[in-house]
């Protein structure tokens, strides 16, 4: 096991690394210069220039890369590029805003799919199966864009329950302002979950040691809990984790939507302003965040079924 | 190799403390710390208005608004977010009155210029301090004009100031290098920005994240700097113009979200007081009484790449400006805005109308345009709901007359990028007025959006020098004709409307106006329970 | 029994083909249905109400909105189903290559799948739809950069589980070649489940394709596109909902078609 979750995460950070280099050499060639962002329209060549000097974007590329990496690995992920702020401190002032949304998304994806998948598989083919199969298909579709700004006009504005967007300083105002956005990021990953869910317990439910597990007189819950559960939640979790990236880039939209202060419209705005700090800074946070995430999906996968550890 | 190795555990250890904040617990990560340094400086500051954070008789007014701040260095300051702000923390030592019309006083009770001595001469308002309660002298002045002209931003607008000398503690002298009309304007301008001098004893860093200034309203707060921040103002009880500027408010909170539409639903729902800068269609049946638009109109461009073999001939760009009709694409605007007569901003002072207006003739233009047979690429900011639909008319009616548009909406830094490499066919642009003389959007068009096209300066900038020669009104108005005619003349920037967006502010605010240029004080709002 | 079950195509595969193919009729039919052109601009008449004449009003720009709905139909179900082949192909190859082959291979494969998922999203389509220029060929390239990954995993997985089966053991101990091998033998068992990830794909693809048309960076206007339909009608939704909430109600109906397609396939890939 030590052995495994040690080359997962050399491979880890390797990874990590790469997708530094290749963003950043992504963000040389789009247009639009960082200097001229900061300096504004109105700037003469002459000013841009010398702020262009200054942030040392004369330099080539590679020299650029290096000793951005060489700050990175002393934890300094530099300033935004009109010198205002630091971008560690503003990842450090928005990070809890997105890991609400990502942690009440993942939680509700596990509570309703669970819920959904095992109601469906009780009786395959029939009524609550098929339903839960076609709101599923409809869920799957809905962009979540356009969902958001729904729930806002249609629940939000008439009802009063939830802010119209904007977050908030006690934990239970949080808890209202994240019910919509999770509402709007989950509506297409439970469709997922569920469906994998629902694909595995059927196979756990015929293979052989559940009929064990039933001839030696298990049945019900205790069965369902100790073999077919646990059987059928390999493949979801492999699933979920692969989902990481998905939830993560979802939380740019929806962040816009509902106004919510988190690293996904710092996102936007760092990409508008082409601020390469704060771009490369989410980056690194982004990537290690679907990293980390994958890491523990094999890890629990590798806890749930012995088997997988060989590989 | 040793080195390579070490490198790669600490991003190990990097990734680990990404996962912390990952996992959700709240183990004392490095972001976590994060969150409380930026508030440590101010800790330290005192607070000007204690009393002013508790009680539920507070004041309040919410301010929605979609863009951030540049930071609270009056050097950075080039966006709207900022123009506002800075003049509301900080004041100036001029100020825009509120016809636009040349200067008013602020911190300073007058300045005079010298036009044979070369010398500016501020004379400060008496009695003046600081959010700290300590004085505000000519000491502050000469460390901020020192500032002001080291800053690698907007330390160009100072260029001409040789030196600033303390003549006693309300009066500061500028010796000028050369002569400069101008500067007088700048000191309304949001970069004229008065410190305390050393920073009042803080590091430069620490000062701008909490600055001590002598504005209507100092910053009590300023959480997640950038996209979604938000900015809390509390009164200044020591301002020249009564507390909060003889507002009767007690704290502005200003928030930034990129949605347009999540800030007017909170609009409606009373969330927020006042939503700035939003397009006229969003609004179209609120209320008028809600709906404010602004005097100064920008002007939008559409400007042509003189350099671009399809646009070098000086008919095919006359025939194209023949094409457009300006006042459907006006239509559009919900009387917020007009169709272009010209290409400068309106509405400012020295404005003059060319003595060729533009005219449409379609007919005339399908003659020119048909036969070529040609296909041009308009960029431009899709970010802006107005510009994205009248570049949709503008390519239905160019289409019209035999010409195949492609449009590329992008963002404004790609846009400005490849603008300003000239790496375009045609492209659209707004040109805005920042100071209250015509002159400043002509140095536009000069410096930037005619070389931007390749097209010829040197007519226009002799036009501009003549007008910038003399604080004259008269020769600035004949100095913009013939600039207009010029452009009339090349068709390498046509003019297509001037426009604004516009604000949403609740009935129960009185005493708001944006002024022009962007502005607007704090001074003399209220708003009630 | 066999034979019998492949004939009978699955209720839901059915009913998805058919959503699918009665919206796609629609926006090829559209000039039949209706005498508007999708286009025709008339800014002094904008954002008229539902009527007779426009049954679903006007948009901002006086352009009739029922036109531009049908016609939004030739655009994104056309565009999602080529965002779905490209990277659908490339992934299968990869993917194939990937598990069949040698593990050095297969790490080299795999580790740039790995890097490939950690890139955040939004900032690669941002910067690859300003590297290329906004439009429908951005967007198809985002998609193969973006969307191969599932499929390699899933087909590397298949065929690393289907390699020890017997039956291809033999065959490889018959001197039978790889090609033939992976061709006779290996991918007819793999390309069902690749045909249900295609469709769930497809409605992925249909998605993406509106979210980078709302940020404005996805089909260029005028083409009535759904996406940038939502987006432009967003901004008068208090009043005018249906501007955005008709093609919003596309996109759900023509992805449900594709995801019904996606359980009906993999309905019949599993009874097999």
């Amino acid at each position: 096991m030590t052995r495994f979750l040690l080359r997962r995460c050399l491979q880890g950070v390797a990874v990590l690394v790469a997708v530094l280099v290749a963003s950043f050499g992504l963000l040389k060639f789009v247009p639009g210069d960082p200097a001229r962002q900061v300096a504004g329209t109105r700037a003469t060549e002459a000013q841009v220039e010398a702020i262009r000097e200054n942030l040392g974007l004369n330099d080539n590329v590679g020299v650029q890369l290096w000793k951005y990496l060489g700050r990175l690995v002393r934890g300094d992920f530099g300033s935004t590029t009109n010198g205002a702020s630091d971008v560690a401190d503003l990842i450090g002032q928005n990070y809890p805003v997105t890991l609400w949304l990502i942690v009440t998304s993942l939680v509700l994806t596990a509570i309703v799919s669970l819920a959904l998948a095992s109601s469906a598989v009780r009786r395959p083919g029939k009524l609550v199966d098929r339903l839960v199969l076609v709101t599923g298909s409809v869920g799957l579709a809905i962009p979540s864009f356009w969902l958001g700004i729904v729930l806002l006009i249609a629940v939000a504005r008439p009802t009063g329950w939830f802010p119209i967007g904007g977050w908030g300083d006690s934990f239970g105002d949080r808890l209202r302002a994240v019910v919509l956005p999770c509402i709007t990021l989950t509506a297409s990953l439970i469709p997922f979950t569920t469906r994998s869910l629902r694909t595995s317990m059927l196979e756990v439910r015929q293979s052989e040691f559940v009929a064990a597990g039933r001839s030696v007189g298990l049945d019900g819950l205790p069965l369902f809990r100790r073999f077919i559960l646990r059987n059928s939640l390999v493949p979801t979790v492999a699933l979920f984790a692969s989902l990481a990236g998905v939830v993560l880039s979802g939380t740019v939209l929806v962040e816009a939507t509902f106004a919510l202060p988190g690293l996904g419209q710092m996102m936007v705005v760092g990409a508008i302003n082409r601020d390469v700090n704060v771009v490369q800074g989410l980056t690194v946070v982004f990537a290690a965040g679907v990293i980390v995430f994958n890491l523990v999906g094999d890890v629990v996968v590798a806890l749930l079924d012995p088997r997988v550890e060989r590989r | 190799m040793k080195k390579k190795l070490t490198s790669v555990v600490v991003a190990a250890a990097l990734a680990l403390v990404a996962c912390g904040g990952d996992g959700g617990d709240s183990s004392p990560t490095e972001p976590a710390e994060g969150t409380e340094a930026p508030q440590t400086p101010g800790d330290e500051t005192p607070t000007s208005t204690p009393e002013a954070s508790a009680g539920e008789a507070d004041r309040i007014l919410n301010v929605a608004r979609p863009w951030p701040i540049d930071g609270f260095k009056g050097d950075n300051c080039v966006s709207a977010g900022s123009i506002s702000m800075n003049l509301i923390v900080y004041d100036t030592l001029l100020r825009v009155p509120e016809n636009g019309e040349g200067t008013a006083p602020g911190l300073a009770e007058s300045i005079t210029y010298d036009e044979t001595a070369l010398t500016y001469t501020i004379t400060l308002r008496e009695g003046l301090t600081f959010s700290d309660g300590s004085p505000l002298t000519a000491d502050d002045v000469v460390f901020s004009v020192d500032q002001w002209r080291a800053g690698p931003i907007n330390g160009i607008l100072y260029a001409s100031i040789a030196s600033a000398e303390v003549v006693d503690d309300l009066t500061v002298r500028l010796n000028l290098a050369a002569p400069d009309a101008l500067l007088l304007y700048i000191f309304t301008w949001c970069s004229s920005t008065v410190y305390p001098s050393d920073f009042g004893g803080l590091t430069e860093d620490d000062y701008y994240k909490k600055p001590i200034s002598a504005g209507s309203f100092t910053v009590s707060e300023w959480s997640n700097p950038g996209a979604t921040e938000t900015i809390v103002l509390g009164a200044n009880p020591n301002h020249w113009n009564g507390p909060g500027g003889g507002s009767d408010l007690d704290q502005i909170v200003f928030q930034a979200s990129l949605d347009p539409n999540q800030q007017l639903l909170a609009f409606e729902a009373g969330e927020v007081d006042l939503v700035e800068v939003v397009d006229p269609f969003s609004v179209r049946d609120f209320d008028p009484a809600v709906v404010k638009s602004a005097g100064v109109l920008p002007i939008t461009l559409l400007t042509l790449n003189v350099g671009n073999e399809k646009l070098a001939d000086p008919a095919v760009r006359a025939a194209i400006s023949q094409a457009i009709d300006r006042e459907e694409i006006a239509a559009l605007l919900e009387g917020s805005g007009e169709a272009a007569t010209g290409v400068l901003p309106i509405n400012v002072t020295g404005w003059a109308e060319g003595s060729t207006p533009y005219v449409t003739d379609t007919e005339a233009a399908r003659a020119v345009l048909e036969p070529l047979d040609i296909d041009l690429e308009i960029l431009y900011d899709s970010s802006s709901s107005v510009i994205s639909a009248a570049v949709e008319v503008l390519a239905a009616q160019l289409g019209d007359v035999g010409v195949d548009i492609s449009l590329s909406g992008s963002d404004n830094g790609t846009v400005v990028g490849r603008a300003s490499s000239s790496d375009f066919e045609m492209v659209i642009l707004q040109l805005a007025a920042i100071s209250p003389t015509i002159l400043d959007p002509v140095i536009g068009l000069v410096g930037l959006y005619l070389p931007w096209a390749q097209a010829d300066t040197a007519a226009i900038y002799d036009q501009f020098l003549a007008g910038a020669s003399t604080t004259d009104v008269a020769a600035w108005e004949s100095a913009i004709a013939a600039i207009q005619d010029e452009a009339r003349a090349t068709n390498a920037v046509i003019g297509l409307f001037n426009y604004s967006p516009i604000d949403v502010v609740s009935t129960r605010v009185s005493g708001f106006k944006r002024l022009p240029f962007a502005i607007w004080y704090a001074d003399g709002i209220s708003i009630a329970q | 029994m066999n034979s019998r079950s492949r004939r009978r195509v699955d209720p839901l595969l059915a009913t998805g083909l058919g959503i699918v193919a009665v919206v796609l009729l629609l926006g090829i039919i559209a000039p039949l249905i209706t005498s508007h052109d999708p286009l025709a601009q008339n800014v002094r008449a904008r954002l008229a109400s539902p009527s007779g004449d426009h049954w679903l009003g006007t948009d901002l720009l006086g352009r009739d909105v029922f036109s531009r709905i049908l016609h939004g139909a030739r655009i994104d179900i056309p565009l999602a189903l080529v965002a779905t082949l490209v990277p659908a192909v490339i992934g299968t190859l990869l993917g194939t290559v990937s598990g069949y082959y040698s593990r050095r291979v297969d790490a080299i494969i795999m580790r740039f799948a790995d890097v490939v998922q950690a890139f955040p999203v939004y900032i690669f389509l941002v910067a690859l739809v300003f590297l290329l220029g906004p439009g429908a060929r951005s967007f198809v390239v985002a998609s193969a950069c973006i969307s191969w990954v599932g499929y390699a995993r899933l087909v590397r997985a298949e065929v690393s589980r289907l390699k020890s089966r017997d039956f291809i053991v033999a065959a490889r101990a018959a001197g039978i070649g790889d090609r033939r091998v992976l061709g006779r033998h290996l991918l007819p068992n793999v390309m069902p489940q690749v045909y249900a990830y295609m469709a769930s794909d497809a409605v992925l693809a249909l998605v993406a394709l509106a979210s980078l048309s709302f940020l404005s960076l996805g089909v260029q206007p005028p083409e009535p596109e759904w996406g940038r339909m939502i987006a432009d009608g967003v901004d008068r939704i208090r009043s005018e909902w249906w501007l955005s909430a008709v093609p919003g109600l596309a996109i759900v109906i023509v992805g449900t078609g594709f995801s019904l397609i996606a359980f009906g396939l993999e309905r019949q890939a599993s009874r097999r």
